[in-house]
């Protein structure tokens, strides 16, 4: 019964996504174009190996991923929320997590598409293509996604307007991208750090290209504890009710 | 017969108190219609006991957990590009039906057949809230809560909508607010005047009107007040 509960909601997630078409594309521009500047500016495009280039261009990857699961989950859960679809389908359903599910999966689904789009734009533009890397980039992809989309409902918990809480991600998106890799001395900042999705993402490619040490894999295990525990308190706490925010 | 019960209830929003130790009652089965003023707490006692409020206290027994209520908002969220048929696939999909509402009897060919095929952005308000009251009832829940499901619809269609709650309270508990009154006149619903404070009365259609067949809306709905007062 739960299957078909998301399958049903996958149905209307679908419908959702293909009415915003124009979003997929919004979130291709920054990456591709940023990406574009590089590659025209500095003349490196015939010098960089597949596996370079892949490491080289993880940032936008993982902002395609990390966007993505900010607005077309987190946000766009809430959007459902304040629209009272969310909670009507929790009493058509009986649950509130195959509405969340179903919407990961075409998500996911979109967040392969928009990432295979990029990583073979750059790897056109550094005249370095790899099938195998593209795989890796998808598998990366469908691993990380719906990791960081759990952990993200944590921001529909913070006591502000939808309009705010918009503009709050994206400027979210904005500076963990700009802390990416930052280094510090701190150890407790350097703990924080990893939580970053962004770090989270580029970590993960990390294990996926060979480097498999015991802190690594235990950095890893430990954020994805974190996102999980998070994750599931965020979303079971969130209030149905369109109420109370100031 | 069982009753579901709320005693010494008291709730009150951010800005303003709305029930201070109120007590009600609902027939399981039954269809009970909760009538009140605007703004009395009608759409909220709903929300109580389908726990998207929490009360500051209360004490309700016989009532389902959240899960096993089917809630049919004032306001209905849907999808405009989906049919009438997509509705009840979902609906059904996700829920066992509810063997008294079958698809081979007259109501279902008459009135929902004719809107399945139709997408829910080009049915009227009234067809919508017939759609999704069908919908909502023709699957297996413990508890069916509907808020105002009469606002807002054409006199036809309130019978409709009418007949479905009645059939659905013949085997389950079904809790309606509503202004309206008289479309229910044929039924054996049981009307309670909610108040801000203290118990809710209990009454039916013949009680409301004193046994007279012309009482309006209006009519019955000042007699409740000066009652009340």
């Amino acid at each position: 019964m739960f299957l078909k509960k998301v399958s049903s909601f996958t149905k209307f997630y679908i419908r959702q996504a293909m009415a915003n078409r124009i979003t997929l594309v919004f979130t291709l521009l920054f990456p591709v174009l940023w990406t574009l500047y590089q590659g025209l500016s500095a003349h490196r495009a015939t010098q960089m190996s597949a596996t370079h280039l892949i490491t080289a261009t993880i940032p936008f990857t993982a902002y395609i991923i990390v966007s993505t699961a900010l607005e077309g989950v987190a946000l766009a859960t809430m959007a459902t929320r304040d629209s009272g679809f969310l909670k009507s389908f929790y009493f058509v359903s009986g649950s509130r997590w195959p509405m969340l599910y179903a919407n990961m999966l075409v998500q996911t689904g979109l967040v392969v598409l928009e990432n295979l789009v990029y990583s073979a734009f750059s790897m056109f533009l550094y005249h370095a293509f790899s099938l195998q890397l593209l795989l890796l980039v998808v598998l990366l992809t469908i691993v990380t996604f719906p990791l960081v989309s759990l952990f993200l409902t944590c921001i529909l918990l913070l006591p502000v307007r939808a309009n705010s809480l918009s503009a709050l991600g994206t400027s979210l998106l904005i500076i963990l991208l700009m802390l990416f890799d930052v280094r510090t001395s701190n150890a407790l900042l350097t703990g924080l750090a990893q939580l970053s999705p962004y770090q989270f993402i580029a970590n993960t490619l990390r294990l996926f290209l060979g480097d498999l040490t015991l802190g690594t894999l235990g950095v890893e295990a430990v954020v994805i504890a974190i996102y999980c525990v998070v994750g599931f308190i965020s979303y079971q706490q969130l209030n149905l009710q369109n109420r109370g925010r100031a | 017969m069982s009753q579901l019960t709320i005693e010494h209830l008291n709730f009150s929003h951010p800005k303003h108190p709305v029930f201070d130790d109120v007590s009600i009652s609902f027939e399981n089965p039954g269809l009970s219609v909760i009538l009140g003023k605007n703004g009395i707490g009608k759409s909220t006692l709903l929300d109580l006991i389908s726990h998207l409020e929490k009360p500051t206290s209360g004490d309700f027994a016989g009532f389902p957990p959240a899960k096993d209520m089917m809630y049919v908002f004032q306001s209905i969220a849907y999808s405009p590009d989906t049919t009438g048929a997509q509705l009840m696939a979902m609906y059904q999909q996700m829920n066992h039906p509810n063997p008294d509402f079958t698809t081979d009897d007259d109501f279902y060919k008459t009135v929902i057949t004719p809107l399945l095929d139709r997408q829910l952005d080009v049915l009227s308000g009234g067809e919508l809230t017939v759609m999704f009251v069908y919908a909502s009832a023709a699957i297996d829940k413990a508890l069916y809560l509907f808020d105002e499901p009469l606002s807002g619809v054409d006199p036809q269609n309130q019978t409709h909508i009418v007949s479905i709650l009645d059939r659905l309270g013949q085997h389950k508990p079904v809790i309606v607010t509503s202004h309206i009154v008289v479309p229910f006149q044929e039924t054996s619903a049981n009307f309670k005047f909610l108040t801000p404070a203290g118990p809710a009365v209990s009454h039916t259609y013949a009680e409301l009107t004193h046994g007279g067949d012309t009482a309006t809306d209006l009519d019955i709905f000042l007699g409740l007040s000066e009652e009340q007062a």
